[in-house]
């Protein structure tokens, strides 16, 4: 057999050739995991959501996301294999789980997870979160039984990596139920940790995507001075015994402050980019009102007929009958539906939509920016902020259905969290002596006194000069 | 000085604290003494699932950053990590009360062998078979023969303090 018909082999902008070895009975099952529609539906998904609207190029999917992931965690194994001892099945295990662990993301990724959330609680609905419908995926779509020519329990294997972190309660998916809870290896920081796969791809690919020059990262760098060290462990101040851990070796630690400086610059500049978030509350309105309309029945005002995608998986939450089966909604289904929600007999759905379609966004105020300059002490900062906060949500946030005036927007991001629950796994371990180890933020002063980044932002309609001056005059005092 | 009110889950959490003495170390002791409180009917609701550490409550967690009430200072050991001290932002009163009681004895317990003890409790509730057996292929890094001994021991005499429901019945 020829190295053509042998492998299969994708172009990527970040990794060259990702390659499947078609006599390889994992990366032969791993391929035809990949060509399934479930997976497929991540062709159609853009990794950023609405970042294109700010950064015209970051137009790449999920889909290439989730190949680079597989190709990093095998990258990552290598570092494993190479200082460590290999264990064949529970590198297979973190290999499936890194290519799997998007799959339920829906349309514009965190966007829509916003938007739902939100009109889950105002509507008392239950819903699942990205990482239960990727579980879910992973053990009853077509997947699951892919993966199971690869043994009997391997799919669920599969979902509990995925659940690394444990944000799925298991006892929710009937397969999970009896399932044994999972002993953590340093395989699973593979796939969930401050070096998993997922996070190294995600920054070099955005990076790319988007065009930005900063927040760059020394990849090949990272990965030829990343080690395998015997850990101490404990809980809390007592001692008990030592895990293996990806751990950095001395000459990687500017490496590694570059990488966490680089995750919050990108944070700043593209993720919680003031455009792309005032688009994803234009969104988070959409989705609100026509939620808002199919609960007094009053669905043929949306404009969308009761066979569309995004009508049939409302519908579904709210009548309480969600299967994953409903769960097949795509950033292409959403933009189709755009131009017949701009005729939608309901005025709010017209506005939103059109302002989606047309990028006609509100104007930003952001809090932060305009006092941090004034107020130095982060206490008093804070104290001041909250006080804007509650003045302006009492005077000027509509709680109504409607088209709103003002809409508030808040986040943060904290660079590295020290992360005792996890330890090391969720940490970055420096190697100080032969056998002696440390937390990066112990040896590295930059890393130590980075500060949680914070935003506040009031978005206003651009035809209220009036409030856009009484919101201003609020926060200049 | 005043003794806290319990009425919301930082207060609750904060009552924790206040009546183990007003400080407590570490986040997995907090979390496990919080839960065994609600085994035992001490607390109810906190709301706790399985995660890396053994019973784990997300709202116990929240709750415990610093806020008004509680103060969090993180700590390094000297074998690289590091811990949490809670204690409150204003004194307190200690009662001692069969509740306070128990608090104290599971904070000055070692947190490995917390951790352990309250796994195998978390263990029997969900009717595993043989619980200090799950402990042991939950945790086969800190299970080792003397600290599974300890927590056995340590089981034993939190059965005699008194509280409103008795631990559940671990058999070997």
């Amino acid at each position: 057999m020829s190295a053509t018909e042998r492998y299969q082999r994708i172009r990527d902008p970040i990794h060259s050739v990702i390659t499947f070895d078609m006599q390889d009975e994992f990366e032969k099952t791993m391929w035809d995991v990949v060509q399934t529609p479930t997976f497929q539906r991540l062709r159609r998904i853009k990794q950023l959501g609405f970042s294109e609207l700010v950064y015209p190029g970051a137009t790449h999917s999920r889909f290439a996301h989730s190949l680079g992931v597989f190709h990093t965690a095998r990258q990552l194994a290598g570092v494993i294999a190479k200082n460590s001892t290999r264990s064949e099945s529970k590198e297979r295990i973190a290999l499936a789980a890194a290519l799997l662990h998007d799959v339920g993301h829906g349309p514009f990724s965190h966007a829509y997870e916003g938007a739902i959330s939100i009109a889950a609680k105002k509507y008392k609905f239950n819903y699942n979160a990205h990482e239960h419908m990727s579980l879910e995926l992973i053990l009853n779509s077509e997947i699951g039984s892919i993966l199971s020519n690869l043994g009997s329990g391997f799919a669920q294997d599969v979902a509990m990596m995925v659940n690394t972190e444990g944000k799925v309660n298991t006892n929710e998916i009937t397969s999970l139920k009896n399932e044994k809870k999972p002993i953590l290896s340093i395989y699973n920081s593979i796939v969930s940790s401050q070096f998993d796969a997922d996070r190294l791809d995600y920054m070099r690919r955005d990076r790319f995507m988007t065009g930005t020059q900063h927040a760059g990262i020394d990849f090949d760098w990272i990965l030829s001075n990343l080690e395998v060290g015997k850990v101490p462990i404990g809980t809390d101040d007592n001692n008990s015994s030592k895990v293996q851990s990806f751990v950095i070796n001395p000459k990687n630690i500017l490496a590694i402050e570059a990488y966490i400086l680089g995750n919050l610059q990108l944070h700043q500049t593209v993720y919680f980019h003031k455009t792309t978030r005032g688009i994803e509350k234009f969104f988070t309105e959409l989705v609100l009102r026509i939620f808002y309309l199919l609960t007094i029945d009053k669905s043929e005002n949306i404009g969308l007929t009761n066979n569309n995608p995004i009508i049939k998986l409302f519908s579904s939450y709210i009548k309480g009958d969600f299967s994953y089966h409903h769960y097949n909604l795509d950033d292409s289904i959403f933009y189709g539906s755009l131009p017949l929600l701009e005729n939608s007999e309901d005025e709010v759905i017209r506005f939103y939509s059109q302002s989606i379609k047309n990028r006609q966004i509100y104007s930003c105020i952001d809090v932060y920016k305009i006092l941090q300059s004034q107020i130095y002490d982060e206490v008093r900062l804070d104290e001041r902020i909250s006080e804007i906060k509650t003045k302006v949500i009492s005077e000027f946030i509509d709680k109504n259905n409607e088209i709103k005036s003002v809409i508030m927007d808040e986040g943060d991001r904290n660079p590295y969290k020290l992360k005792q629950e996890n330890y090391p796994f969720g940490s970055i371990i420096a190697r100080t002596g032969k056998d002696s180890f440390k937390d990066i933020s112990m040896i590295s002063k930059v890393i130590k006194s980075l500060e949680t980044y914070k935003f506040l932002r009031f978005y206003v309609r651009r035809d209220q000069d009036e409030i856009i001056n009484s919101i201003t005059k609020i926060i200049t005092g | 000085m005043n003794s806290v009110d319990v009425d919301s889950i930082e207060k609750r959490v904060a009552s924790i604290i206040a009546d183990g003495g007003g400080v407590i170390v570490g986040r997995t002791r907090l979390q496990k003494i919080a839960y065994l409180l609600t085994v035992v009917g001490f607390e109810d609701d906190l709301q706790y699932g399985y995660k890396y550490y053994g019973p784990y409550s997300e709202v116990v967690a929240a709750a415990s950053s610093n806020n008004s009430l509680i103060r969090e200072e993180i700590t390094y050991t000297d074998w690289g990590s590091f811990y949490s001290i809670f204690s409150l932002a204003e004194s307190s009163v200690v009662q001692n009360t069969d509740r306070s009681n128990f608090i104290i004895k599971l904070k000055d317990s070692n947190a490995v062998v917390l951790e352990l003890m309250a796994t195998a409790v978390y263990c029997a509730k969900e009717k595993y078979d043989n619980p200090w057996q799950a402990v042991m292929n939950l945790k086969p890094e800190k299970a080792s023969k003397n600290m599974l001994s300890d927590a056995k021991r340590l089981y034993s005499e939190m059965l005699e303090f008194i509280t409103p429901r008795p631990l559940p019945k671990i058999t070997e």
